[in-house]
């Protein structure tokens, strides 16, 4: 018995359709470039079955399967129109994310203006901006690249941004001018994708609490989870501390025990800075707030590894 | 699994090893550990036996196939040929009410009257910008009754461009024909009897054929595509327009099952069938007394109807 014959026959959600969602979520999550749910880094077998549940407990339950069912004809024809919608909740889910907001934002402004111009072409047929006097060539630049070729670049500090709606003028002139300020030092075409990455992460856009974590698999630390936000000390410390960190010391600090990986990643060089950071780290941690800084610390450290 | 193994499996995730980091710090110092991972550590695991418990909570709606009468807010799923959309009837009419596409795969942001709740299907999206008068025959089955809009659609509803692709399949309805098959057969030089040979029919109908009063079977619109070298679909194009009283009523849902089982007898698709009740309808010998008027197709049809089965 296939799905659609269970859905049809026995007029319910069985093993059969739960087994064909599970794989269809599997396939468009792993060949697109989806983020992963909430708590997930990787589209793994388990980010896969939350994101089915997910599916099944929002606001809307069922409705999708029942519409797709309603309009299939057998069982390729419901696995066309499942793909097609669970590709579409996707992209509706992305775009709802704080950088598919952002990128959508940055889609308007840069539209609106002169300096920039559209370069989807490049990147096959990707969003994409470029300079109108840059070299006509993709830049595959990641994140952390473009932070380390955005020192220097002057841009005030958004304070904040609404939501939705208009972007107030500050927040426009900082992130146009920071866009600007890169893809002139790229002289390349870039991804929207990419960008609006760069910018959340430049501007402290991105809500922490959706910088995902590791699923699930480990004993519990039966430390209670706390979800209060920091206590402000604490996170101004670490924000502190982590600006005074080089690109190099922000990625040791992850993985600062993990001497191997250090030495295989960074080189001598690597262990040099993993030596002096522990020596700071441990200055850091002889205060209360200094320990308590140590986690926003982590937090900030790993989210810059990540993007 | 011990956790040393489990982390060496991810060990190019760096918010793990964060984590782990964290953990080997605290022991040490002492310290209480706060990081993004452990928030995760509250929630258990998801399980098929959740997802099927969650599922054996909805069960599926049924649907009439036998509701005649189209009114406005029902939901209903329309299928012809390849087309298929859940479509809210806006504007009523018998032969052709206006309908708005609704889908239910997209609930971010629901808001003013684009939010459609339904009790069979939940929260759905009401696409006003792309509204179309569809025939009443494309309806197949009626979902639900009476849903509810979330607020009034504005009153100038705008066109959207992508539109006009998802309801192009239902322009098959609009074609109405030129009937220049006959000049086009003169001009490749074919005659009614040449054509009767060429398609294996009767001389009869071949004239019929010729002056573009029957409409040839899927087949026979192949072969005479051949012979003017252009396209199957483009045959259909030079037959007799069909009169704008007759698309009007054979439109109507009423005649959805006959004409559906006469594609499904014949394999043909839906749209072929209809054609062809059409152009029967229209050559069948009708007795008028009177003046024709434009009122009398829905019984020509019947009338054919019951000769054709």
């Amino acid at each position: 018995m296939n799905a659609f014959e269970e859905l049809t026959t026995h007029r319910k959600i069985g093993i059969e359709t739960l087994a064909l969602l599970r794989n269809l979520v599997a396939q468009v999550t792993r060949s697109s470039t989806f983020p992963p749910p909430g708590g997930h880094v990787a589209w793994t077998d388990q980010a896969v079955m939350d994101h089915t549940a997910k599916l099944f407990l929002r606001k809307n339950g069922v409705g999708f399967i029942f519409a797709c069912l309603l309009k299939a004809d057998d069982q390729p024809s419901l696995e066309r129109l499942l793909l097609a919608a669970i590709r579409n909740d996707l992209i509706d889910e992305a775009k709802s994310q704080p950088i598919g907001k952002l990128r959508r934002r940055m889609q308007t402004l840069l539209g609106q203006d002169d300096r920039f111009v559209d370069a989807s072409e490049l990147h096959q047929g990707q969003d994409a901006w470029s300079l109108p006097n840059s070299r006509p060539i993709p830049s595959y630049a990641d994140v952390q690249q473009l932070l380390d070729l955005s020192v220097g670049i002057e841009a005030a500090p958004i304070l904040s941004l609404p939501r939705a709606g208009r972007t107030p003028r500050a927040a426009r002139e900082s992130l146009l001018s920071m866009t600007h300020g890169v893809l002139v030092k790229l002289d390349a075409a870039l991804r929207a994708q990419t960008l609006a990455h760069f910018l959340g992460v430049r501007f402290d856009l991105v809500d922490p609490q959706q910088v995902t974590g590791f699923d699930g698999g480990r004993a519990s630390s039966g430390v209670e989870a706390d979800s209060a936000p920091s206590d402000p000390q604490a996170e101004l410390l670490a924000e502190e501390f982590f600006a005074e960190l080089s690109p190099l010391e922000r990625s040791l600090v992850p993985i600062l025990e993990d001497s191997d990986t250090i030495e295989s990643s960074f080189g001598d060089l690597g262990i040099q800075a993993a030596d002096a950071l522990r020596d700071r780290l441990r200055v850091l941690v002889g205060s209360d707030a200094g320990r308590e800084a140590l986690g926003p610390l982590l937090r900030m450290c790993s989210t810059e590894v990540h993007a | 699994m011990p956790a040393g193994k489990r982390l060496d499996r991810c060990c190019g995730c760096a918010r793990l090893r964060c984590t782990h980091e964290l953990r080997r710090l605290s022991s040490r110092t002492h310290i209480r550990t706060e990081g993004p991972a452990v928030v995760n550590d509250q929630f258990r695991r998801i399980t098929v036996d959740d997802l099927l418990r969650l599922a054996s909570r909805v069960s599926i709606p049924d649907v009439l196939h036998d509701e005649n009468t189209v009114d406005p807010g029902q939901l209903w799923v329309a299928r012809w040929d390849t087309f298929r959309e859940l479509v809210l009837v806006a504007q009523a009419d018998a032969s052709h009410p206006t309908v708005v596409p609704v889908t239910f795969d997209d609930v971010h942001e629901l808001d003013g009257p684009s939010h459609v709740q339904t009790s069979a299907l939940g929260d759905g999206r009401a696409h006003w910008a792309a509204p179309r008068s569809i025939p009443a025959i494309a309806l197949d089955s009626l979902v639900e009754s009476n849903i509810r809009v979330v607020g009034t659609p504005a009153p100038g509803l705008a066109d959207d461009p992508r539109a006009e692709e998802l309801w192009s399949s239902l322009n098959v309805f609009d074609a109405g024909g030129n009937g220049l098959l006959s000049s086009r057969l003169k001009d490749v030089g074919t005659t009614p009897s040449q054509l009767a040979k060429q398609l294996g029919v009767s001389a009869g109908q071949a004239l019929d054929l010729f002056r573009g009063r029957l409409v040839p079977t899927p087949p026979m619109a192949d072969s005479i595509a051949k012979v003017l070298g252009i396209s199957p679909d483009a045959v259909a194009g030079l037959l007799e327009a069909i009169p704008a009283g007759l698309r009007r009523d054979l439109s109507k849902r009423r005649f959805r099952s006959a004409v559906r089982d006469r594609a499904r007898q014949w394999r043909w698709s839906d749209s072929a069938a209809w054609r062809h009740v059409a152009f029967g309808t229209l050559a069948m010998p009708y007795r008028t007394t009177g003046a024709h008027t434009d009122e009398d197709w829905e019984s020509r049809i019947e009338r054919y109807l019951e000769v054709d089965a």
